[in-house]
């Protein structure tokens, strides 16, 4: 069930009213959220339900027993049972034919011949996602930061609440459980604000992000060979805001819809093409992706602290561990390894200067700006590429092709035009929407919703759901 | 400095509050948003009026019996792969039953011999804006530099269309037969999904109150209660530009479950889920077509093309080596094997067929020469649609079939009555 659907529409107008009326009621309204996760979720297919209950059993049973011992050894054993359970089925979806296969051409190569037939024909929508979820619920009470759910109703809510479960933003248990605790909370701003992010979710991923997949982005990596250079540069342009349309829009219309039910989910994207920095772009997308990686993996390993050789170790492990956690492919590996060494190299440039701020002027900023965008644009090669071959096209095969199309290009620019736009000014644009009557609002929001369905005939799923 | 978290009141009253608030917002809402709707599917009508021609997607319309047609009286420029030149007259154009082909005068002769070709892309000459390039134009040529020597007219209609299945096709046939009067039907049939597993939900019709809607709309609805999803389809149709477009869009391979892009008929017992079914519904629907063709006297022949992946060695290994998730028959199966199938299951049906492997070979050995080459685009250029015209001039003129269908026309004239 695609947020951009009319399904989703009427799922949401339901479970709204639903929620509400039994709101008074905590045991009630939380059940009601559960049963409307799974709902959605089990639209996806039903078989994947069973992974998501099998992960939210394993982690609440690990969790109380972890709560419960003082023993080191016991707790240490319930979290290794945790890791090992949730990364086991991830890896087993996400990397076994991945392995089967490298497994058969090396095998190959010795004068073993194999044949691997594929296994898994998809990954489980959002599976990467819960899983980080879950873990993160384990890991900090394995740390003692947090206590365990109150109620196992709390902790399924958790792990399978519906407007992020697919594609993120990824909750941590401590900010997610407590909101369970109070009373939700709906008045004329978050009403208008949860309406607000919808329609700019929808707009994003319908009107920009669709749109330059399909006019500019699909036909250069569908057929390298027949364009110019110029033009696969511009699909690399288009692929950057394809991408963060379509994700950051994801984004949007769950926090917007978590919003409705009194609930706020962490930001996931903060207009990262304004970065200047790798660093700084990684604080920008997908963002708690970024701080997850950074509290449970980058500072465990030693993070910042330390000799450069282990702090620059410590960055290459993690983002090379960004790149896998996307799929397995040697392409991954390239895209957090490449990202990974920018960092390391910015952390370079700034010893060499003293640890002085580079960015002091005008230019500077430009300058700064300009390589990291092109530097992103660049990697995300990786992302788009579905193969080597596809990969090389892109890279390295020209025709003499252009696309002048007026939607592509006029959409690209729109797109590049909207992102340049400095971030105070759409909390401003927020702001002054959501202090419009509810009737004006609710009339924009049908005007968008009704642009958004005449686009939408045809559109592609989101990009995301495959990680 | 940093920010405190500002709590919500955690009063009883405040939860009262935001609940009332909640469900009288949802209430107040609703009509806003429809007027927001409405003003936006009115400005799309705006929009769009008038521009028929200026989209690919014009071309086509929405079908409450087949999910889409060609539009009838279409002229429009579409737009093509670079390597493509366009050439005067440059248009793709439909005549007024929607077929692509000039449009049949008044004045037509009565016996005239009439060939109706049935079918998708390839038949109906996708990527070709040169409408005279076309098989059947060249076709039409053809017949026109012999009839002297013949002595009676044939006119040749393409009523194929574009992305449809064959299901869709011989449908469109049965719709087409009482208007068009043909002589010979040639229904251009091929071994993959699109043509053989492709019979969407979208394109099944059933008939509510007396229309017909398409059934994905009333899927889930018993029959006493599917009136108002028909009714409200119906009222859609009539009152939203959106919504028109949306159904007019919602083609065969965007529509219902998509299931297994690769798969290609052949003899293996396991097939991808929901596939058999389909091929079923498709070879029901072949009956229905020989069956309306054998009572009026028509000759309908089922023109079996191959898939562009079966048209070489190479390509067909590639393609099954790659394809295995998406519904790919088996490693080792032999290019031929599809093709075999599709013979043994017009066969089956009563259906009579003309073999076309040897000329989609000659595709095979050299493409470039005969379709366009660009990626994703096995459609046949100006050469392709030649040596497919004199084939189709070949099987028709052989052993007299021609000659026989114009001696039951003579007896028979259209106008005269039963």
């Amino acid at each position: 069930m695609n947020f951009h659907t009319f399904e989703f529409a009427v799922f949401l107008f339901v479970v709204f009213g639903v929620f509400w009326s039994v709101a008074r009621s905590r045991g009630k309204r939380n059940a009601v959220l559960l049963v409307a996760s799974y709902v959605f979720y089990g639209a996806y297919g039903t078989w994947l339900l069973t992974l998501i209950v099998f992960s939210t059993f394993l982690d609440w049973w690990c969790g109380n027993k972890m709560y419960a011992s003082d023993d080191k050894r016991v707790r240490r054993r319930f979290l290794w049972l945790s890791l090992l359970g949730n990364l086991g089925v991830l890896s087993f979806f996400k990397y076994y034919d991945w392995a089967a296969n490298s497994f058969a051409l090396v095998s190959a190569q010795f004068g073993n011949p194999m044949v691997h037939e594929a296994l898994i024909s998809a990954v489980p929508v959002g599976i990467s996602f819960y899983t980080f979820q879950t873990l993160s619920y384990t890991i900090d009470i394995y740390r003692g930061k947090m206590k365990p759910a109150r109620s196992f109703l709390d902790f399924s809510l958790f792990v399978a609440f519906f407007p992020q479960l697919v594609a993120g933003p990824i909750v941590r248990a401590a900010d997610f459980l407590p909101q369970l605790e109070i009373q939700p909370y709906l008045d004329r701003e978050r009403l208008h604000r949860g309406l607000y992010r919808i329609a700019l979710g929808l707009s994003k991923k319908v009107l920009i992000a669709d749109v330059l997949g399909a006019a500019l982005v699909d036909p250069v990596f569908n057929d390298p060979g027949q364009y110019d250079g110029w033009t696969h540069m511009l699909a690399l342009y288009g692929f950057a805001f394809q991408i963060y349309g379509d994700f950051s829009g994801y984004s949007d219309i769950a926090i917007g819809a978590a919003i409705l039910f009194g609930i706020k989910l962490p930001e996931n994207f903060k207009l990262p093409f304004q970065a200047r920095s790798m660093r700084e772009f990684w604080r920008r997308w997908h963002i708690t992706l970024g701080y997850w990686l950074r509290d449970y993996v980058f500072f465990p390993l030693g993070g910042s602290r330390g000799k450069e050789a282990r702090v620059w170790f410590n960055l290459l492990a993690t983002m090379v561990l960004v790149g896998v956690w996307h799929g397995a492919h040697g392409r991954w590996v390239l895209y957090g390894l490449f990202n990974g060494l920018l960092m390391c190299f910015e952390r370079l440039f700034e010893r060499m200067r003293g640890g002085t701020e580079f960015t002091t002027t005008k230019f500077r900023s430009a300058l700064a700006w300009f390589l990291t965008f092109h530097a992103v644009v660049l990697s995300i090669i990786c992302v788009r590429a579905k193969d080597w071959d596809e990969f090389n096209g892109v890279a390295f095969d020209y025709g003499e092709g252009r696309i002048t199309s007026f939607e592509a290009l006029g959409t690209l620019v729109i797109a590049l035009l909207l992102h340049l736009i400095p971030y105070r000014y759409y909390k401003r644009a927020q702001e002054r929407i959501c202090a419009l009557p509810t009737e004006v609002g609710a009339l924009l929001f049908g005007a968008v919703i009704g642009l958004v369905a005449y686009k939408v005939v045809g559109a592609t799923p989101y990009i995301y759901f495959q990680f | 400095m940093a920010r405190a978290v500002v709590l919500p009141p955690q009063t009883p009253e405040a939860l009262e509050r935001s609940r009332r608030y909640g469900l009288r917002a949802l209430a107040r809402m609703v009509l806003p948003l429809l007027i927001g709707f409405a003003i936006t599917d009115w400005a799309v009508g705006v929009y769009h009026a008038g521009k028929v021609g200026e989209s690919d997607s014009d071309a086509f319309m929405r079908d409450d019996q087949l999910g889409y047609v060609s539009r009838p009286n279409y002229v429009g420029v579409w737009r093509q792969p670079a390597d493509i030149p366009p050439a005067p007259p440059d248009a793709v154009r439909h005549n007024s039953f929607g077929l692509r082909s000039d449009e049949i005068p008044d004045d037509a002769p009565p016996d005239e011999v009439r060939v109706l070709a049935l079918g998708a892309s390839l038949a109906y000459g996708a990527g070709r804006n040169v409408q005279e390039t076309i098989w059947n134009y060249r076709l039409q040529e053809m017949f026109d530099a012999k009839e002297a020597e013949r002595g009676y007219p044939v006119r040749v209609l393409n009523g194929a269309v574009q992305g449809y299945s064959t299901y869709q096709a011989a449908k469109r046939g049965l719709l087409l037969i009482p208007e068009l009067e043909p002589d010979v039907i040639i229904l251009f049939t091929r071994p993959g999904r699109q043509s053989m597993a492709a019979p969407s939900d979208a394109i099944e019709s059933v008939e509510v109150d007396g229309h017909f809607v398409p059934l994905d709309v009333v899927e889930g609805f018993s029959e006493t209660s599917a009136w108002l999803p028909a009714g409200l389809h119906r009222f859609l149709l009539e009152h939203s530009n959106i919504y028109e477009r949306y159904r007019t869009n919602r083609k065969t391979t965007d529509a219902g479950e998509e299931l297994a892009p690769n798969f290609v008929l052949n003899r293996s017992e396991e097939w991808p889920a929901g596939t058999r079914e389909r091929v079923l519904e498709t070879l029901d629907q072949y009956r229905l077509l020989i069956e309306e063709c054998d009572a009026r006297g028509i000759e309908l022949r089922f023109a079996l093309n191959t898939e562009p992946e079966q048209q070489s060695q190479g390509r067909w290994v590639r393609f099954l080596q790659q394809r295995q998730i998406t519904g790919a028959p088996a490693l080792g199966t032999p290019r031929e094997e599809p093709s075999e199938v599709l013979a043994e299951l017009v066969a089956e049906v009563g259906g009579e067929a003309w073999d076309l492997w040897n000329m989609n070979m000659r595709f095979g050995l050299q493409p470039e020469l005969y379709t366009n080459i660009h990626r994703g685009d096995d459609h046949w250029n100006g050469e392709g649609h030649f040596v497919v015209a004199r084939q189709l001039y070949g099987r028709l003129t052989a052993d007299g079939l021609l000659d026989e269908v114009a001696r039951r026309r003579e007896a028979r004239p259209r106008g005269a009555g039963e």
